[in-house]
């Protein structure tokens, strides 16, 4: 642990802030829908700048930690702002805000329910990123597991229910599996719980076996959430599903609290070292190619646009686990720097998603010729991210697909480059068309040439909401800055590189 | 190696203005709209002018003082990438060219737009491709450079889709296809170049052993299709006869005339990163190594490596010139030129490496073709844009005796024709006899270091004078019938009505045959000025054949009387084909003009059959598994059945006591409720547990057999 650790209730006020949405969403009278959705989406601002309000702090080095509560000897509940959790509060904090305002237009019915476990799963998110020790990010990852059902059943049709249900038999049999994994490190880690730069396990705790059987129960645990191929079940159902602000929370950031685990895992718990020993990372690289790759072939055959974005996800936040089994540099750089980057393209792409869906009503990738000329703004920061998606710069994903590549030479395994070649080209194959057919086809433009009087024109400012528009905008504005503008303070890469440069100087 | 840097260059804010003036001209054209279109296009002029003049006054403070750099200071990952401009002279050389032609065909845009749709679109766009394709020349490491190489293919897509007819989104479609692929084979040669080169400069680390890697191959590869894709390298080709007719004509013009010359020097660098690296460090690097032979190895790599190069030139070249021949249609002809011109470039390239030191005549022959192309097949795609704005009609056969009717077009036509056949005294002659001088010398290298590869570079030359040969013919029959032929009867009406075209498209045509006639007139000055001092940066090259280039001589008989063969050659293919048109006469028999390949003999069939092929592949691998996805199902409920069976008939016959007797029918209540509430639910996820069984085992079964290996 660093050096400069100090007490500091701000890690408290951020995880509770939240709950001031809960507050103000009981109090406030019944008709005034838009006052009550507003002061919601100032308590997201509220948290967005508590949170941010840390930056300097950290970026100096420094850790802010408060205890909670103390189960056992040694078992406590502590939150801690180390530089890594710091990284993943400070994303979520702001997609959550961007959803929230953009929500104020885009949910119709029964807000106060989403707006309510939408401030609730942000609070137990939060505290999952300034976790201190397993039990603590235990406790809250759980309670966002049941805290985002209802934003998943939301819209209460049978196939919201149907997905709802699919994902707690997912998410709680990965609990169950997690409980274990937790137990199981602290029987064999001495009681270890806690997170250590360089890891806290090691050999001289437990034999091989032990060690293994933790690691991967671990990854069978968050690799539900994370959406490691063979656990993804649940995703393709849920994102089509979920409102489109719910979705994009959730492949922006509740996927990345499975990944974020993960991450935790391999840095804090068991360090470089002793995955290279263990050899843990092959399975781990292993799992991730075949999800990066099959996941973008299934994304290749849907034709609803949600489902064809949440397979994305799945094969997007696999980018990560690659990048960490790399044990190289430049890997878990590219890698944990994803986490963000994702963030932001995926968000933006499902809040896009969201419009096309209020304002035209169609799910269809097929039915949506001509959909840019309805809808430029919208449709030209998807592109934005789609062309990010596919790793061209200037852009967030050409700095992940840069950063992976070159961390698979430094790992010596070139192989690598082709899996995330192969990944680009496809993800090429599945989002060019989408924005091929938004642009440059319209209704009826198989009819004769000549009948030019079917031609749209662009209709720039009437398209949607600025609720909805102006979220949008930002994302898709900072995939491009963010991607440009790489070391900026507060960026990804000034908190990646200082945790990555620890483990792998 | 920052601070290194900036005390060797000069800073220089001419690159940041050069890229930033067409942005600025694109932001401005948008902003004016379709409402005051007047302003919009002379926006595009001003600001494409602009741009020509800062690239110029960057070409002149190069040549005369070195590089420059302007700090970007984007995409900076630590302190291993950064995006940042620097110009070299060979960068200034090809910038200069690319917005001298962005000037031109942003003129001849100025009228030719007003039949088509959208034209603030193609503004926005034509302006940022110029930003892009600058960029792409005024960088000196592929990762800066990969940025705007994406860019600019990308932005191009939109001038191939402008006119968004059936066939122009399917050649964007296509063009889009082979961008992507592209890109990717370049990113990954990028890759493989920073692992073994240590950098992604142009010019390796000293102590690094670029080309000693074992995937050395890989990565050339990777690079030279990357870069070949765009260059029109035959197979990678496909893409170009289809998207250069499809656009608008000045983006034909600038996607053949610049584009795929971004192509081309992105070869050349590819090329002369194995000269980057400076005597003494060679020399250094050589002995660390172990011994002189590993130098003399690289040498004899890099010979091979031009070998090849040299022969995908030629069969690009040949293969070009064969299909040209076939065409009716200008733009397709031309489009079909272009690949065959490329060609030529290449061809100088590939003798370029296989000269090692003595490679100037290869690279100055290969520049200074660079810049006729640019010139004369930017004015053909002008004066074509000029006869399909007046007569709507792009046909040749159909069309006839234009240069009555359009007399200074015609007039630049032929001045690009006889560049392009290399008549003296225009541009073609000057870069053909370079590389024939090039060619020439890779052969008495050949035999006088007993090659086995002399043989080839004989059957090289031998197929660059056919391929003079057919391109004189192309050229002839093209211009023939479009401009010379009385028209034939029934396609009269096309011409009838045919004035000359508006002077700012005259303007733009004409800039480009000046070009070519200036190219012509004098090549002294060019060699000694532009292209010599080009050639002389590059560090490796053997500083008495550098300066030789500079003072070569082109108008003498002995170079002179080389064009006599091709010429012979191409005038009679010509006279064979044309003869019945040429006399009037009744055409009978085969027609070497209209002579058609079966569809199987083109690449992009099989590319599409391979692709085709490939996603059957991925969908068998979706049929095949599930057969063996019901059969885990099918397996584990039988599993389930069984265990079942053997409680009822083993265990609960030998229940005989009383509390047992309980058990039992407490145990047969729950699995009754368990069959109707739980096993629903079960068989809904069947599927999911069946993959998640599947994978993990996949997963296991090639843990084991990587920890076996």
């Amino acid at each position: 642990m660093p050096d400069k650790s100090a007490f500091s209730v701000i890690p408290l006020v951020a995880v509770l802030l939240p709950w001031f949405s809960l507050v103000v969403i009981t109090a406030s009278p019944k008709k005034a829908r838009g006052l009550r959705l507003w002061l919601c989406a100032l308590g997201a601002l509220a948290t967005f700048g508590v949170v941010l309000s840390l930056l300097p702090g950290i970026l100096d080095g420094n850790t802010y930690t408060i205890k909670l509560a103390s189960v056992v000897e040694g078992l406590e509940m502590r939150l801690t702002v180390d530089t890594l959790g710091y990284y993943f509060s400070l994303i979520l904090a702001f997609l959550w805000l961007l959803a929230t305002v953009y929500s104020i237009s885009y949910i119709d019915h029964k807000e106060n329910r989403f707006f309510v476990f939408m401030a609730l799963c942000e609070s137990f998110l939060i505290g999952c990123a300034f976790s201190a020790n397993m039990f603590t990010y235990f406790i809250f990852y759980e309670l966002m597991t049941f805290g985002s059902y209802p934003l998943i059943i939301h819209e209460e049709t049978a196939m919201a229910r149907r997905a709802g249900y699919k994902y707690l038999v997912y998410a709680i049999s990965a609990g169950t599996v997690l409980f274990f994994a937790i137990v199981a490190h602290y029987f064999w880690g001495d009681g270890q719980l806690g997170f250590g730069s360089y890891g806290v396990l090691s050999l001289e705790f437990a034999g091989r076996a032990a060690l293994m059987t933790v690691f991967f129960t671990y990854l069978a645990g968050f690799g539900v959430k994370a959406a490691i191929m063979p656990l993804h079940g649940w995703v393709p159902d849920a994102h089509p599903a979920a409102p489109s602000p719910a979705s994009a929370l959730l492949s922006g950031v509740i996927l990345k609290a499975g990944a974020f685990g993960i991450i935790r895992v391999c840095f804090n718990v068991f360090g470089v070292e002793l995955m290279r020993d263990l050899k843990v990372h092959v399975v781990m690289a292993v799992l991730a190619c075949i999800t990066i790759v099959v996941a973008s072939v299934f994304a290749l055959t849907q034709d609803n646009l949600k489902r064809r974005l949440a397979y994305s996800s799945i094969g997007q936040v696999s980018y990560i686990i690659l990048g960490l089994s790399m044990l190289s540099h430049d890997g878990a750089l590219g890698g944990v720097m994803h986490l963000t980057h994702h963030a932001l393209m995926k968000g933006c792409l499902f809040l896009c998603a969201g419009v096309i869906l209020v304002k035209t009503g169609k799910k269809n990738i097929s039915d949506m010729k001509g959909i840019g000329y309805k809808l430029p703004i919208t449709m030209i920061c998807f592109s934005v991210c789609a062309l990010a998606m596919m790793g061209t710069p200037p852009s967030v994903g050409f700095i992940t697909k840069w950063l992976l590549g070159s961390g698979s030479l430094e790992a010596g395994l070139p192989v690598y480059v082709i899996v995330l070649l192969v990944s680009a080209l496809l993800n090429a194959a599945y989002f060019l068309p989408i924005i091929y057919t938004a642009f440059f086809r319209w209704e009826g433009d198989e009819a004769e040439e000549g009948e030019e009087h079917h031609r749209p024109k662009l209709a720039f400012g009437k398209e949607a909401d600025h609720e909805m528009v102006v979220p949008i905008v930002i994302l898709a504005a900072l995939v491009v800055i963010v991607g440009i503008w790489v070391t900026v303070p507060g960026f990804p890469y000034s908190f990646v590189s200082k945790v990555v440069g620890i483990i792998f100087p | 190696m920052h601070e290194e840097k900036a005390a060797i260059l000069a800073f220089s804010a001419l690159p940041a203005v050069s890229v930033a003036l067409p942005v600025l001209g694109a932001a401005c054209a948008a902003a004016a709209g379709e409402a005051r279109s007047r302003l919009r296009n002379w926006a595009a002029v001003i600001s494409s002018g602009a741009t020509l003049v800062a690239v110029a006054a960057l070409l002149a403070r190069v040549l005369s003082q070195g590089p420059v750099y302007f700090n970007l200071d984007i995409m900076r990952i630590g302190d291993r990438f950064v995006g940042n401009l620097e110009v070299d002279a060979m960068g200034a050389f090809f910038a200069f060219f690319a917005s001298l032609l962005w000037f031109a065909a942003s003129m001849h845009a100025f009228r030719y737009m007003d039949h088509e749709h959208k034209r603030t679109r193609f503004y926005l766009f034509m302006l940022l491709t110029e930003a892009a394709t600058l960029g792409v020349f005024m960088v000196q490491d592929f990762f800066t450079l990969y940025l705007f190489f994406e860019a600019m293919g990308l932005l191009a897509y939109l001038l191939v889709i402008h006119s968004e007819t059936e066939r122009s989104r399917a050649a964007a479609t296509k063009y889009i296809c082979m961008t992507v692929v592209g890109g990717l084979s370049l990113v990954g040669g990028i890759f493989l170049y920073l692992g073994y080169a240590g950098t992604v400069a142009f010019r390796p680390l000293a102590e690094s052993a670029w080309l000693a890697g074992p995937f050395k191959v890989v990565a050339l590869v990777g690079l030279i299709a990357g870069f070949g894709v765009k260059a029109g390298m035959v197979p990678l080709h496909i893409w170009l006869p289809d998207a250069h007719p499809a656009a608008p004509s000045p983006a034909s013009a600038l996607l053949s005339g610049v584009m795929i010359k971004a192509g081309a020097y992105g070869i050349i660098r590819t090329l002369l990163s194995f000269f980057q690296q400076p005597a003494a460090h060679a020399g250094e690097a050589a002995e660390a190594h172990g011994a002189a032979h590993v130098a003399g190895g690289l040498a004899s790599d890099v010979q091979a490596l031009g070998m090849v190069v040299i022969l995908v030139a030629v069969a690009t070249m040949f293969i070009g010139m064969l299909l040209a021949l076939v065409q009716s249609d200008i733009k397709r002809t031309l489009a079909y030129s272009s690949v065959s011109q490329m060609g030529y470039i290449l061809f100088g390239a590939g003798c370029l490496a296989y000269l090692g030191a003595e490679g100037p005549m290869g690279m100055g022959g290969s520049l200074y073709h660079v810049l006729n192309h640019a010139f004369f097949k930017g004015c053909f795609f002008l004066a074509a844009g000029s006869i399909l704005f007046r007569a709507h009609e792009l046909d040749m056969f159909k069309l006839g005796g234009l240069w009555r009717r359009m007399p200074v077009t015609a007039f630049c036509w032929c001045v690009a024709a006889l560049g392009i056949m290399g008549i003296p005294p225009f541009g073609g002659f000057v870069s053909k006899t370079l590389l024939h001088h090039a060619i020439l010398e890779s052969h008495h290298l050949a035999e006088a270091g007993h090659l086995g590869t002399a043989g080839l570079v004989k059957f090289a030359e031998i197929m660059f004078i056919i391929t003079s040969g057919g391109t004189i013919c192309y050229i002839t029959k093209m211009t023939y019938y479009t401009f010379f032929r009385r028209p034939r009867g029934e396609h009269a009406h096309h011409v009838e009505h045919v004035r000359e075209a508006p002077s700012w498209m005259l303007a733009g045509t004409a800039l480009l045959a000046a070009g070519v006639l200036v190219n012509g007139l004098f090549p002294g000055l060019l060699l000694r000025r532009l292209v010599g001092p080009v050639v002389g940066t590059v560090p490796g090259f053997d500083a008495h054949v550098a300066a030789h280039l500079s003072e070569v001589p082109v108008y003498i008989w002995a170079n002179i009387k080389e064009i006599l063969v091709p010429l012979a050659i191409g005038l009679g293919l010509f006279l064979l084909g044309a003869w019945p048109d040429l006399l009037g006469a009744r055409r009978r028999g085969p027609d070497l003009f209209r002579f058609r390949l079966p569809r199987w003999m083109g690449v992009d069939y099989w590319y599409v059959r391979g692709a085709r092929g490939s996603l059957a592949l991925l969908f068998t691998g979706k049929r095949l598994y599930a057969p063996v996805k019901e059969g885990v199902v099918r397996e584990a409920r039988k599993g389930a059945a069984g265990v079942v069976r053997a409680v009822r008939d083993v265990i609960y016959p030998s229940l005989t006591t009383k509390p047992m007797q309980w058990v039992k029918a407490q145990s047969l209540r729950w699995y009754r409720e368990a069959r109707t509430g739980v096993l629903p639910r079960v068989r809904e996820y069947q599927g999911d547990l069946a993959v998640g069984a599947l994978v993990i085992a996949v997963s296991l079964t090639l843990f084991l057999i990587m920890r076996l290996l």
